[in-house]
């Protein structure tokens, strides 16, 4: 049996005890992933198309687009701090490739990523937005574009944390402030010129709005995808160097 | 394969004793001056300097009083800590004694468990289900095994965590000091089960602070005094040295 081989067994068990915890503990498992974007874009959509007026054609749809990948970005950040942590009897004992837990927490997130798009995609034909169905290979390249910066973070906050364990906190400032740093709930052209230069430096800026063209305009900018393909793999590869770098201590610090 | 299970050759493991950043970043700034001076040398000899080597199907205990080094020493022979110098050579397949419940999920049930311990012990998914059966007699769960695992009592924990280490057929046995817990019948089961062990020729590596349990079982000992071995051979020989010396 070859080491990859058995890498990959490890990854499908550890992903489908994630599911079946996930699936035994709730009643309504898989309605929760759906429901909890949806019920975020939907105050959004109330919030703003009634009481503070954002003039814009199809703002719901337009949300919703961006809230389903935010959703994979944030439901696997804020739950890196304690991928690595919360397995410490397992990484006191056993030796196995720690990055299989980070792979199998961000590969639950996933899976319910996307079996949430149908329902992204019923908003939108219900809305008169006409996505195609030749587009669904882009919604695979963009999901691992984003992916890559899924990875990276989490691999850089859950291990990070052992070492210092503020970082849980930190992690929760930062992802709330992240989600008014990205254009989820407002379109990114309404955002003043001179701050375009640090409001860039988030990554998914361009994710998110790579996601918005695709869905609501069956368009892919090249010259996007592949600057942020670019910088989402920089991210992946200090994530995981660092991980790498502090692995052989994990079993000490947990 | 070499004669040789497990070798220890002049190893050395530090930790680090105080993280930079353990009390916060508070503490950090506040302390500042002094993490800046004791930086090196804030570091705890946990193993100093240790060898000896242990030969394939020998029935070892190691021996010794809390902190004395045991749990370090087993950590590096399962390849989940790393030496700080020296070095550490295993020959074969190890199959580490988990800990009460240690990768166990209390929502699945035994079997689900079964299967999640077994890949994560170094089988694939075919093994363990052809397995599973031998492990569920073993276990002695009965109907129980269809159950989530936080109905179960704690011997039933461990009566599951030691059916499953066993059946992956290792080289290499480790176990830290965990059979205290279940029952006399579970207890005497796990000791003709290790004697099958030993029959067949696996190497155990038996860690304990008490000298009875492992009495029977065991042909050498060593004996881990403050991070260094301060004997090694006969069981009788050491268990004496430890009476004598260090009790």
């Amino acid at each position: 049996m070859s080491k990859y081989h058995y890498y990959l067994e490890l990854l499908i068990v550890l992903i489908s005890k994630e599911l079946k915890i996930r699936y035994k503990s709730t009643v309504f498992g898989y309605l929760w992933s759906v429901a909890s974007p949806l019920a975020f874009a939907l105050t959004f959509y109330v919030v703003f198309s009634h009481a503070m007026r954002i003039d814009m054609e199809s703002y719901l749809v337009f949300l919703l687009s961006g809230m389903f990948p935010w959703q994979y970005f944030n439901n696997s950040v804020n739950q890196s701090p304690g991928v690595f942590l919360g397995n410490a009897n397992l990484i006191k004992k056993v030796t196995f490739p720690r990055i299989m837990l980070a792979l199998a927490m961000i590969g639950n997130n996933a899976i319910h990523f996307l079996f949430a798009l149908p329902v992204l995609f019923a908003f939108l034909w219900g809305n008169d937005v006409d996505f195609h169905w030749s587009n669904i290979p882009w919604i695979l390249v963009l999901f691992l574009n984003q992916s890559l910066i899924v990875l990276g973070t989490v691999l850089f906050v859950g291990t990070s944390n052992l070492f210092f364990r503020d970082m849980e906190n930190l992690t929760q400032v930062c992802m709330n402030l992240l989600f008014y740093a990205t254009p989820v709930i407002y379109p990114v052209k309404s955002l003043p010129e001179q701050y375009a230069v640090v409001l860039n430096l988030n990554p998914m800026m361009q994710v998110t709005e790579l996601w918005h063209e695709l869905f609501l305009k069956n368009q892919v900018d090249f010259g996007l995808l592949s600057s942020s393909f670019l910088y989402n793999l920089a991210i992946c590869v200090v994530g995981y160097c660092w991980y790498r770098k502090m692995e052989k201590r994990f079993a000490e610090v947990v | 394969m070499s004669n040789i299970a497990v070798s220890f050759e002049n190893v050395t493991k530090e930790y680090q004793q105080t993280a930079m950043f353990e009390q916060g970043i508070k503490g950090f700034i506040l302390n500042l001056h002094k993490h800046i001076q004791t930086r090196s040398s804030s570091s705890y000899q946990a193993l100093k300097n240790v060898s000896f080597e242990v030969k394939h199907g020998e029935f070892i205990a190691l021996i010794g009083r809390n902190g004395a080094g045991k749990s370090t020493a087993l950590g590096l022979i399962a390849g989940v800590l790393h030496p700080t110098l020296g070095r550490v050579a295993v020959n074969g397949r190890i199959a580490p004694l988990l800990e009460l419940g240690a990768g166990f999920h209390s929502d699945l049930t035994g079997r689900e468990n079964i299967l999640v311990n077994g890949v994560l012990l170094g089988l694939t998914r075919k093994e363990v289900r052809a397995k599973a059966d031998e492990i569920i007699e073993f276990s002695g769960l009965g109907r129980f095994i269809d159950q989530p695992m936080r109905t179960y009592s704690s011997g039933m924990y461990m009566r599951l965590g030691f059916s499953v280490a066993v059946s992956i057929e290792p080289d290499i046995l480790l176990v830290d000091e965990v059979l205290a817990v279940g029952d006399e019948s579970f207890q005497k089961q796990c000791m003709n089960k290790m004697k099958e062990f030993k029959a067949r020729g696996t190497t155990i590596i038996f860690v304990t602070h008490s000298l009875k349990s492992a009495d029977d079982l065991c042909d050498r000992a060593i004996l881990l005094h403050h991070g260094e071995v301060a004997c090694i051979g006969e069981k009788q020989a050491v268990y004496e040295y430890y009476r004598t010396q260090i009790d």
